[in-house]
């Protein structure tokens, strides 16, 4: 089953710092049927204004993934660390039983951001938070894992039994992708226009996949930048 | 006479839905700790947070994502130039414990960590 998400079913957040897009509820944007997908809980596009951005706030039990796509993010939390990650950055911070941060654009030009936050697949960690980097020039015609259970080069380690990939896919080119048995796959178009099994999405438009064992993702006349997750 | 802080208390889910909000609907609450203090301390402990005035549908919500929420408790000065002093509040090693009295319109949360937190010290 592959159900779309457009972009325009997003929730808006218009303000002189921020534009954001939320693909779930969030903040004071709720729908009861819209709360979640799996351990996925927010997905929320955002680019947040030069010098501007989110001050000190808390968070609990929740695993989150920034990626950034254009511009710098400043990261300060209440474990002393510290970090600045532009594109081809991943910042994961796992909340466990507390955590207090910020996050702020510490550049003059624009700041272009996917948060993803998740449920952890175990409660009480240590909160804890890395920083990844990848080369963008890897995840061209192939799906690149940037977060995974685990680990590795280039690869943010979390706490939950999933892989988020990116992948820059070529006009006219296509890629293939196995969905096991009770795994789902939330699919987001960054850039540029995809179709899945021959569903097509444009920029901002997102699908939740269940129950699809084969998954061709094919470009037409665009290329596509899009992030893949696979997860419980 | 001169004019004293303000005490507002926010019940939020983790999600950042806001539950409850007595700044602006005027629930009146109380804070105390494990031994019926004021006088708060931080860290893990025991705090009961008494608010009345609770809507039906209000104290419902909340005590259903009772496992999710972030309490928040702001003293705003009237000095708008002073910070407002802000402690977050939740359920650290166990989820908040929730008692509801549907007659008195009264809702108890107790949790077991309170925490300050500024912008300052992150």
């Amino acid at each position: 089953m592959i159900n779309i998400y457009p972009e325009a079913s997003r929730f808006r957040t218009d303000l002189d710092w921020l534009t954001s897009r939320a693909s779930f509820s969030f903040g004071e944007h709720y729908d009861p049927d819209n709360t979640e997908f799996g351990p996925l809980r927010v997905f929320n596009d955002d680019i947040i204004g030069a010098g501007r951005g989110f001050g000190a706030h808390p968070h609990r039990e929740m695993e989150i993934v920034s990626v950034v796509l254009r511009g710098q993010l400043k990261h300060e939390d209440s474990t002393g660390r510290k970090a600045i990650t532009g594109f081809g950055g991943v910042q994961r911070m796992s909340a466990g039983t507390g955590i207090i941060h910020s996050e702020v654009n510490p550049a003059d030009e624009e700041c272009h951001i996917l948060q993803i936050w998740m449920t952890p697949s175990e409660s009480g960690l240590t909160p804890s938070y890395e920083t990844s980097s990848f080369d963008p020039e890897a995840m061209k015609g192939r799906l690149l894992p940037i977060v995974a259970r685990g680990g590795g080069e280039g690869i943010s380690d979390i706490h939950q039994d999933l892989t988020m990939y990116l992948s820059r896919l070529d006009a006219g080119k296509s890629l293939e992708f196995r969905q096991d048995a009770g795994r789902r796959v939330y699919l987001f178009i960054i850039e540029g226009s995809l179709s899945v099994n021959g569903s097509a999405l444009q920029i901002g438009d997102a699908a939740r996949i269940t129950e699809e064992p084969e998954l061709t993702l094919e470009t037409a006349g665009e290329q596509a930048f899009f992030m893949l997750i696979d997860l419980p | 006479m001169a004019e004293q802080p303000k005490h507002r208390l926010l019940v939020k889910h983790v999600t950042g839905r806001v539950l409850l909000d007595t700044g602006k609907t005027g629930e009146s609450f109380t804070i105390q700790d494990g031994n019926g203090d004021t006088r708060l301390g931080e860290g893990e402990g025991s705090w009961k947070v008494r608010i009345t005035g609770v809507t039906t549908a209000a104290a419902a919500e909340i005590n259903r994502l009772r496992a999710e929420l972030n309490l928040f408790h702001f003293i705003e000065q009237p000095d708008a130039e002073r910070p407002v002093r802000k402690w977050w509040m939740y359920g650290k090693h166990r989820h908040p414990e929730i008692v509801e009295d549907a007659g008195t319109a009264e809702l108890q949360i107790t949790v077991d960590a309170r925490v300050a937190y500024s912008n300052d010290a992150v």
